[in-house]
């Protein structure tokens, strides 16, 4: 079986309220399939994304995240490694942030030629609670932004 | 002596994903170390509650999003707390190759975790690293060969499984569909393959690496099958005279709840902290490993310049090596005898009744509790996870080795301790791993 040109790499945790805004992207991926693209649930273990990467000519990995001055569903992308996280002390392998695996790769040489980051701000993530209306509504915007960043990048 | 900073603290707010959960707290007082608190989240407390008036046979699918790197561990656990509730243990244990395949998953699991805790997590502190990122550039041969095995352990859990991320394949009774031989036979060169990888790894482990200092006398406790190395099976077993069968346990231990803490404190009863995991098995059960691993035991104890038992539990690191290598081998046995069964699962009628059932995570003893109601409904749930058994024995290996950072600045204390936890591997906040992204260097505008 040949591999996708792009594989979509989401990481998130469905028990967790807005912690599952990655997963809620892939959801809204698989209703519209496209053949180019391969859309993985990483879900709380991002390390599975370092043997998925070859022969791929591009990547795009989604996740839930904070930054200062974001409202909940407001979503960003960019082209790694134009962007920045936080370092926290990687106590255990949970703690290895999906941007921490992408920054291995890339140091073991395994990115593809493009890779993209597309963000979800979030606000709450308690256990036993959903997603907020306003995650959902940016996991379908964020969707959005990676077709239309597929569209511009793959042939 | 050694002369300390008088009074100090001590703080990493590690895991401050949530409202601060997850931090370390030393605190030196007139140059003596006054308190130490290791704050973690607990998930399973949730899932208890969650599963009341669920299906029994939701419960491994369920417990296994405790965890998203060790899933089967959870999982294992549960199946067989619940096949003894519905009083089909012994006929899941003697049915063809369900046991076997039982075992193959978990070898699976073992291997990928080990793996990632090894490579990603735990050499980097050893070679002076701050993670494996910083390690890739001057070990990128040995991160890659590294990955290579993981990804072994991911495809023996996706051919149970159905997939190496929340793996579906396990039921109560056994599982959901069996592969094919000719699946398993696919896989099964680069198993092998494996063996050969990992054991000049885990010489290079214990050559290369030099172990700081910290012994102390632990209880260390673990499965103890009939034969073989701890995994699915067996009474459960210190090396201080617990003995006990599988459904006793929670008798034996008292769980408390500190304040500032969400996870409950393990404790035996009448005794105290205790160690579970890689440490504790190879201490209790080192002539059980598989032969290949046996075959290192010997040059590695010499490469550490320790013999058997290890008291030092920075030497967890050539123990998850070793059990690595045992996990390959074992896969590779299992793998060349695998003839496909005609039924995946004994099928049973849901009943009342109690079970209770520990696995060796690769982390340690994950210890399942329930009692079912005569539809089949979940009426309670008692889950006991490896780390919170840990967390005493953390506190008190930190409290020894507090001291010895004391006079360090900050930020390398708090490294130095950071360190000592990861001895541990602890599943902390596998929960939330939400991103935190810097503001300087994010545009000005809402994109």
């Amino acid at each position: 079986m040949s591999t996708a040109p792009v594989l979509v790499a989401c990481c998130g945790n469905r028990t967790r309220g807005d912690d599952a805004a990655g997963l809620l992207v892939a959801d809204v991926l698989r209703e519209t399939p496209d053949p180019r693209v391969e859309v993985a649930d990483l879900g709380m273990d991002p390390s599975a994304l370092l043997n998925m990467l070859e022969n791929r000519h591009a990547l795009v990995v989604a996740d839930a995240a904070r930054w200062d001055g974001a409202e909940p569903g407001d979503v960003l992308e960019f082209d790694w490694p134009d962007i920045d996280a936080v370092r926290e002390a990687r106590l255990s392998g949970h703690g290895l942030s999906l941007l921490d695996h992408l920054d291995l790769a890339g140091r073991l040489g395994l990115l593809p030629p493009a890779t993209h980051v597309v963000a979800v701000a979030i606000e709450r993530a308690e256990a036993g609670e959903s997603a907020s209306a306003a995650v959902v509504e940016g996991a379908d915007e964020a969707a959005e932004r990676i077709r239309r960043w597929v569209a511009r990048h793959v042939a | 002596m050694r002369l300390m900073k008088s009074n100090r603290v001590i703080k990493v707010d590690a895991l401050a994903r949530v409202e601060g959960e997850g931090a370390i707290y030393v605190k030196i007082r007139n140059g003596q170390v006054a308190d130490v608190k290791l704050k973690i989240y607990e998930l399973p407390r949730f899932f208890e509650a969650f599963l009341r008036g669920r299906d029994l046979r939701e419960a491994p699918d369920l417990t296994a999003r405790i965890c998203g790197i060790c899933p089967i561990a959870y999982q294992s656990a549960s199946c067989y707390a619940l096949e003894k509730s519905q009083g089909i243990f012994e006929q899941v244990k003697s049915a063809p190759m369900i046991q076997p395949l039982r075992d193959l998953i978990y070898c699976g699991e073992w291997i990928e975790s080990h793996v990632l805790h090894m490579f990603m997590l735990h050499l980097p502190d050893f070679l002076g690293f701050e993670s494996a990122i910083s390690m890739a550039e001057k070990h990128g041969p040995t991160v890659r060969e590294a990955l290579a095995i993981k990804k072994v352990g991911n495809d023996i859990v996706a051919l149970l499984g159905g997939r190496a991320v929340h793996p579906v394949g396990m039921a109560v009774g056994g599982f959901h569909r069996v592969p094919d031989e000719a699946d398993v036979a696919a896989l099964l060169p680069r198993v092998r393959e494996g063996i050969d990888r990992m054991s000049e790894l885990t010489m290079f482990l214990a050559s290369a690496v030099k172990y700081p200092d910290l012994e102390r006398d632990y209880e260390f406790v673990s499965l103890r099958p009939d034969e073989g190395y701890p995994m699915n099976l067996g009474r459960i077993h210190s090396n201080k005279g617990l003995d006990v069968e599988q459904e006793r346990f929670g008798l034996c231990i008292e769980e408390r709840h500190h304040p500032h803490s969400t996870a409950l404190h393990s404790l035996i009863r009448g005794r105290g902290s205790y160690m579970v995991g890689p440490l504790a098995r190879l201490n209790n059960c080192h002539d059980r490993l598989h032969p290949r691993a046996r075959a290192l035991v010997e040059p590695v104890c010499r490469a550490v310049g320790r013999t058997l038992p290890w008291r030092n539990n920075f030497l967890s690191l050539p123990a998850r090596a070793l059990e690595t290598v045992h996990a390959l081998a074992l896969a590779a046995d299992i793998m060349t005898a695998y003839r496909r069964p005609a039924e995946p699962r004994i099928a049973f009628t849901p009943r009342a009744g109690r079970g209770a059932h520990g696995t060796e995570a690769p982390r340690g003893v994950c210890w399942h509790e329930y009692s079912v109601a005569a539809d089949g409904s979940i009426e309670s749930a008692h889950i006991v996870p490896p780390t919170a058994q840990n967390q005493t024995t953390i506190e008190e290996d930190l409290l020894e080795f507090a001291p010895r950072v004391a006079d360090l600045s900050d930020e390398e204390a708090a490294l130095q301790c950071e360190h000592l936890i990861r001895n541990y591997d602890p599943c902390i906040s596998c929960s939330v791993h939400f991103l935190k992204l810097r503001r300087t260097r994010l545009p000005s505008r809402k994109d």
